[in-house]
């Protein structure tokens, strides 16, 4: 999931979903937000955007440094949670990005669309793809063999005290930190950015995943995984723009 | 005409007689005596339509819409069945609250109908009607005026993948969510309402809530909000319990059964 070598080498590690729906990005200063150790900024970068990552590990910002060092892709690394962001960070863009697993982390989406909102130029575009809320509804434990509704689409009180768990990324290592999550329902997140100021573009669902969401789970050759039958919209993408007053 | 508009229309003019006497979902008797049909949802999101000119989408037969000129709408109410229509102009007559109302599909309202309106509504179990999305939010933002909104309250298409057979007692997963390209048929189905089974067969449609959004978008209206509820107007599945103000749950409330949208011109 995270080929580091790879990205070295030149792979791009974005997916072809946000490549086709973000477009050109060619001299666009693009903020990335959540944006971990940084292979997606810096393929953005790669791709001619003039792009910014913040993520709240400092480790996972150090290691984006490293990176760009490294490979000789320019690009702004700045630690920081999201909501700090405005008292760290003084500039604007023509984009905001944010990708795969980053709503769960975040207590509070209206103050999560202020702040996208607060670093768009007038004329610039927020574009999120993630993990459909639906998904999340469903026991995803080992042993299930069938979808089957566990958690609620609401709130789950019970995740704000999240054992520590296997890594998505390498099942077979436990962190040895809990975690806090939280569930975001699409409405919210569609009425929450429009609430900040910005206007809907699109709402796109695919029935594919960027990670086994569930162990009966299958990959496709092309990497994103699937349900039998693809019944379910496994990810979204939301486009939505700042307009010129 | 178009085979699925019109067995479609069959069903639905079959519908009409059956909710006409159906009591329950369909209170005729208590409308007349005064009862308002909308329900809080879209009475709290629409709010005052006092003097405002109101078109009510698939109206079925007009308590909604005569429901809406109670609270001081200027409204015009349009169904596809004719039997539907003319029931909601009995209504009208019977009640004194005065409406419009106009059969015809709702592709061809531009041509018979020249007006625009202060607010465009549709509700509850509308959208699995329609063919094409895209046509249909055209004609929305046509016949709004600038500055004027739509609003709709509408099933949740996450409800509609869950298994509805009577002798299910969970959610579980059986329809896809994707739209198909040909509509599902539904044949000796039981009424919604009444329960007795229907003759006529029914075409449905489903959409994802990404598509309803994407065509609103598209057609040039401005989203204001999207709302998702974890209740719903009617028993959609067996599992589901009825709380005291009349409003279906799932146990713990997990999932959502209702959405709504408000979008303005």
């Amino acid at each position: 999931m995270y080929d580091i070598s790879g990205f070295k080498a030149g792979r791009c590690t974005l997916q072809n979903k946000e490549l086709e729906e973000v477009g050109d990005v060619k001299g666009k200063s693009l903020l990335h937000v959540q944006c971990h150790f940084g292979m997606d900024t810096l393929s953005w970068a790669r791709l001619g955007a003039k792009a910014t990552g913040v993520d709240f590990s400092d480790k996972a910002i150090t290691l984006a440094r490293t990176l760009s060092k490294e490979t000789g892709i320019k690009a702004d690394f700045i630690e920081s949670d999201v909501y700090a962001l405005p008292r760290v960070l003084d500039k604007k863009f023509d984009i905001v990005f944010t990708s795969y697993g980053v709503l769960c982390w975040l207590p509070d989406l209206s103050r999560w669309a202020q702040v996208i909102a607060h670093f768009l130029k007038p004329g610039g575009f927020f574009y999120i793809i993630e993990g459909h809320p639906f998904v999340n509804v469903f026991d995803n434990s080992d042993s299930v063999k069938a979808l089957s509704v566990r958690w609620s689409y609401f709130n789950n009180p019970e995740w704000l005290d999240g054992e520590p768990s296997g890594d998505y990324a390498d099942h077979d290592f436990v962190g040895s930190q809990g975690t806090c999550e939280w569930a975001h329902p699409l409405g919210d997140v569609v009425t929450a950015l429009i609430q900040a100021g910005l206007q809907m573009e699109f709402l796109h669902e695919f029935a594919t995943g960027f990670f086994k969401a569930y162990p009966f789970m299958t990959q496709s050759e092309e990497g994103p995984w699937h349900l039998d039958g693809d019944k379910l919209p496994l990810t979204f993408s939301l486009k939505a723009v700042k307009p010129v007053k | 005409m178009d085979k699925y508009l019109q067995e479609n229309k069959s069903h639905w003019n079959e519908l009409t007689t059956l909710h006409e006497k159906s009591g329950g979902m369909y209170d005729v008797a208590g409308f007349k005596a005064g009862k308002c049909t909308l329900k809080a949802i879209e009475l709290v999101e629409m709010g005052d339509v006092k003097g405002k000119s109101l078109l009510h989408l698939q109206c079925h037969f007009g308590m909604d819409t005569l429901s809406w000129v109670r609270r001081g709408a200027k409204a015009t109410g349009i169904d596809f069945s004719d039997k539907a229509i003319d029931l909601a102009r009995k209504l009208s007559k019977e009640t004194g609250i005065k409406a419009d109302f106009l059969c015809t599909d709702i592709y061809d309202l531009p041509s018979v109908l020249d007006k625009q309106y202060d607010i465009v509504f549709t509700s509850w179990g509308v959208l699995t009607w329609l063919p094409d999305l895209d046509k249909w939010a055209q004609i929305i933002i046509h016949f709004l005026k600038p500055g004027g909104f739509f609003y709709i309250v509408e099933f949740h298409p996450f409800t509609l993948v869950f298994d509805d057979t009577p002798t299910i007692t969970k959610p579980e997963v059986s329809y896809p969510y994707f739209q198909l390209d040909e509509p599902l048929k539904f044949e000796n189905q039981p009424d919604y309402a009444s329960g007795i089974t229907v003759k006529t067969a029914e075409y449905g449609w489903q959409y994802p809530l990404g598509k309803v959004v994407t065509a609103l978008v598209n057609a040039g209206l401005r989203i204001e909000f999207l709302h998702e509820f974890p209740v719903t107007c009617y028993k959609a599945l067996p599992y589901l319990k009825k709380d005291d103000d009349g409003w279906w749950h799932l146990e713990g409330d997990r999932l959502p059964l209702t959405f709504s949208i408000k979008a303005s011109k």
